[in-house]
C-alpha cells in the first residue's frame, strides 16, 4: 500500500485546534507523557492526523521529511507493533528527523504504536521530555496502557476524522501545492 | 542538504561556539581546545577531531549535552536554525511581530466565544507556541492562525 496525504492533511491539524486540545488534555501528564498524536490511514491509504503538537507533523508534513520516516510506512504500520521513533527514522535523514522531531521540542523519550480498528490503522506517537532509564522501561513494558490511551483518544477524535471527509476545500495543502508547482 | 554539507558546516558552527564560549587554543590546527570537547563530550580525542573536521556530527543526546555546555541552540549547532529550540529557552518563545499582531486582530472572536478566561490563555498560548515553531511562510501561517481561531466555538465539547 501506498501512503499518500489526506487533502485536508495540513487543515486538520488546526482546524479542529481547540477540540483536539481538549481531547489531549485528558491525558498529558500521565505517564510523563508530553506529546501525543493519533495518525489514521484509511483503506485507500490515505494518512490525516491530530496532534498535541501540531507544529511538529506541520513541519515533518510540509517538508516532505515523513517519507523517510518507517513510521509511516505500510510495511512497518501493518505489524501492528511498537518501536521508539528513531528506530524508524531513515539513517539519510536520521540528523534532520532527529532534530525536528525531537531535539526541537526537547521530548527525549519516545515511543510509536500501530493499533488496527476496523479497516482502518491508527499510528500512536507518544514522547515525554523527561529522561530515564525506568521511563524507557515503562514505554516498553506497559505498552498496553499506552494503547488504551491511545484508544480513548481516537474514539473521542473520530468524528474529527469524520468532518474531514465531508468539509470544504483545503487551504494549506492547495498553498503547499502552488509553492511547489511555481 | 547533502549529508557531507551538513558535517561541515555543522564542525564550523561547533568551532565558532567553541571560540565564543572561550575554548580557543593557539596549539590547536583548529584554533579551539580539543581537549575541552573531549571532557563534555566524554568521547575520545580521535572521535572529537572527526567533528571538529566535518567527519561526523555527534548523535543528538551528545548534540544537545554539547549546546547545553556552549550555551547555544542544537538546531543552530546542526542546522543554523535559529528557531527557539534551545534547552535553556523553553520558558522563553520568540514570534514575528506581524504575527502576533495578527494574533491580536482576531481576539475579540475568542472573547465572544463561551470558553472561560483560562481556556482562552491556554488555547493562545499553545497557538503562540505553534507559530514560533512552525516553518513557514508569513502567509501560511496567517491561514492556521485563521484555522485555529476558527475551532474557537467547539471549545466546550
Amino acid at each position: 500500500m501506498e501512503v499518500t496525504l489526506h487533502p485536508r492533511f495540513l487543515d486538520a491539524l488546526f482546524a479542529y485546534k481547540s477540540q483536539a486540545m481538549n481531547i489531549f488534555r485528558d491525558v498529558l501528564g500521565l505517564y510523563d507523557i508530553h506529546h501525543l498524536a493519533v495518525a489514521r490511514v484509511d483503506q485507500q491509504g490515505q494518512l490525516i492526523s491530530f496532534s498535541s503538537t501540531p507544529a511538529m507533523e506541520f513541519n515533518l508534513f510540509n517538508s516532505e521529511l515523513w517519507r523517510y520516516d518507517l513510521c509511516y510506512r505500510a510495511q512497518w504500520f501493518t505489524q501492528y507493533t511498537q518501536a521508539s521513533w528513531a528506530a524508524l527514522y531513515e539513517k539519510t535523514r536520521y540528523d534532520e528527523l532527529c532534530y525536528l522531531k525531537q531535539i526541537k521540542h526537547a521530548y527525549r523519550t519516545t515511543r510509536c504504536l500501530a493499533a488496527r480498528m476496523g479497516n482502518e490503522t491508527f499510528i500512536y506517537a507518544l514522547a515525554s521530555q523527561y529522561e530515564s532509564p525506568e521511563l524507557e522501561e515503562r514505554f516498553v513494558q506497559q505498552v498496553d496502557e499506552f494503547y488504551k490511551i491511545g484508544q480513548y483518544c481516537t474514539n473521542l477524535l473520530l468524528p474529527y476524522f469524520e468532518q474531514c471527509e465531508t468539509e470544504s476545500t483545503p487551504i494549506l495543502s492547495r498553498m503547499r501545492e502552488n509553492e511547489v508547482s511555481s | 542538504m547533502e549529508k557531507v554539507d551538513l558535517t561541515r558546516q555543522f564542525a564550523c558552527r561547533l568551532k565558532d561556539a567553541m571560540l565564543a564560549a572561550g575554548l580557543n587554543s593557539g596549539r590547536s590546527t583548529s584554533g579551539v581546545c580539543i581537549h575541552k570537547l573531549v571532557e563534555i563530550t566524554g568521547y575520545s580525542t580521535q572521535i572529537c577531531r572527526k567533528y571538529l573536521r566535518g567527519e561526523a556530527i555527534p548523535e543528538p543526546v551528545k548534540l544537545v549535552e554539547i549546546a547545553r555546555y556552549l550555551k547555544v541552540s542544537p538546531g543552530w549547532l546542526l542546522f543554523g536554525d535559529e528557531h527557539n529550540d534551545s534547552p535553556f529557552s523553553q520558558e522563553i518563545l520568540t514570534i514575528n511581530k506581524k504575527l502576533l499582531q495578527y494574533i491580536f486582530t482576531r481576539l475579540r472572536s475568542l472573547y465572544n466565544s463561551d470558553a472561560d478566561e483560562q481556556e482562552i490563555a491556554e488555547f493562545l498560548m499553545a497557538m503562540i507556541n505553534d507559530i514560533s515553531q512552525i516553518n513557514a511562510s508569513e502567509e501560511q501561517s496567517k491561514k492556521i492562525i485563521d484555522l485555529a481561531f476558527s475551532s474557537v466555538h467547539h471549545f466546550t465539547r
